[in-house]
């Protein structure tokens, strides 16, 4: 079979998914899933991701981890730092779960490489991440960071990271429910 | 049209397992906790517990019949299924005696056509004594694939209820889209 007869996309993209660099981390060493700060105050992180087909991302949501703070924002950007959409500063809500940010209007990424983004404007802030893994598996899994960049920007200028950071967060299709 | 091959696209295999590309668990065990593959067995964590796994089917095809890999110990009886992406059941093997230690159990269903779309495979168990091979990735990342949960779910209900996951382990089973297992 040459092509598929239909699209059938996942419900979920995601840091920890085979459409992220973690198909190439799992393969180079990281670590288990825990609660962890984020890096730095108003940084932003951008996370590479591999969409085969054309995805309808309706939300995007995040790993809160044991200690909420600040405000944060989501987005996704183009291989060449171009924002596609950003939610803009949202309050970090609920501790150990799940907060869910909606899209609008309604995007369908086309089929390519993409940049999913976050920043926090707090360092107290925590998520469900890695941290663990050689600093240069990290950059081979071309993870990049962007100081003093909360609100996410209109483009981006990022930087090589200096400390290793995955938190679990990410795109749906779905509109509600998870 | 060049469209470049994904896992999910290639042509399916013959029996579609929580260890396949097309179930949202492939990326929970791989990815989930380092170590966290189907190649040990376990008891079933919680009596009565129904875990619904997603399903992406890319072409049309029948579920002949439904498949769960046992531990070293049987006991009591399970029920294996099939809804669509709404919880509406279409099809399940009913409350069926779990036997053969260490092997392959297959469970016959009636023939049910799938058309491309969305699906979850769904198991449950009425007792914690009988063991299943199963994967035991971190539950966040459980959710993050889209995995759920119900708990007194047996037999499999009509319509499922969708919970967040709160039990860290994922079984073996599956789906063959062939009538010889």
């Amino acid at each position: 079979m040459d092509s598929p007869r239909s699209f059938v996309v996942p419900r979920f993209v995601h840091t920890w998914s085979r459409w992220s660099t973690m198909e190439e981390l799992s393969l180079m060493g990281y670590a288990t899933l825990a609660s962890g700060a984020f890096p730095a105050a108003n940084e932003a992180r951008f996370y590479p991701i591999r969409l085969p087909w054309p995805y309808p991302l309706k939300r995007f949501f995040v790993a809160n981890g044991g200690t909420v703070s600040g405000n944060i924002d989501v987005g996704i950007y183009t291989p060449n730092g171009g924002k596609i959409f950003t939610k803009g500063s949202t309050a970090q809500a609920g501790v150990n779960v799940f907060q869910y940010l909606s899209v609008s209007p309604d995007i369908i990424l086309d089929p390519g490489t993409y940049y999913l983004a976050i920043a926090c404007s707090s360092a107290t802030a925590t998520f469900m991440r890695s941290q663990a893994g050689s600093i240069e598996y990290v950059k081979q899994a071309g993870e990049l960071r962007q100081a003093t960049a909360f609100a996410l920007p209109a483009s981006l200028t990022p930087v090589v990271i200096t400390a290793p950071y995955r938190p679990l967060f990410g795109i749906t299709s779905t509109e509600s429910g998870f | 049209m060049g469209i470049q091959k994904t896992l999910i696209d290639r042509p399916r295999g013959t029996i579609i397992g929580s260890a396949s590309p097309q179930c949202a668990a492939y990326d929970a065990a791989r990815f989930g906790v380092a170590g966290a593959s189907y190649n040990v067995d376990s008891p079933y964590p919680v009596a009565n517990k129904a875990f619904y796994l997603p399903l992406d089917i890319a072409e049309p095809c029948t579920a002949f019949k439904m498949v769960v890999s046992n531990g070293v110990t049987v006991s009591g009886n399970f029920d294996i299924g099939l809804y669509d992406q709404n919880g509406t059941r279409l099809v399940n093997s009913g409350s069926t005696a779990q036997t053969g230690i260490s092997t392959l159990q297959v469970v016959d269903i009636t023939d049910t056509a799938l058309e491309p779309g969305h699906y979850w495979m769904a198991f449950a168990m009425d007792n914690i004594t009988g063991r299943v091979y199963r994967a035991v990735p971190d539950i966040n990342i459980m959710r993050a694939c889209g995995l759920a949960e119900q708990v007194t779910a047996f037999t499999l209900p009509a319509t499922a209820t969708f919970g967040i996951p709160v039990s860290a382990y994922i079984p073996f089973v599956g789906v063959a889209l062939v009538t010889t297992v």
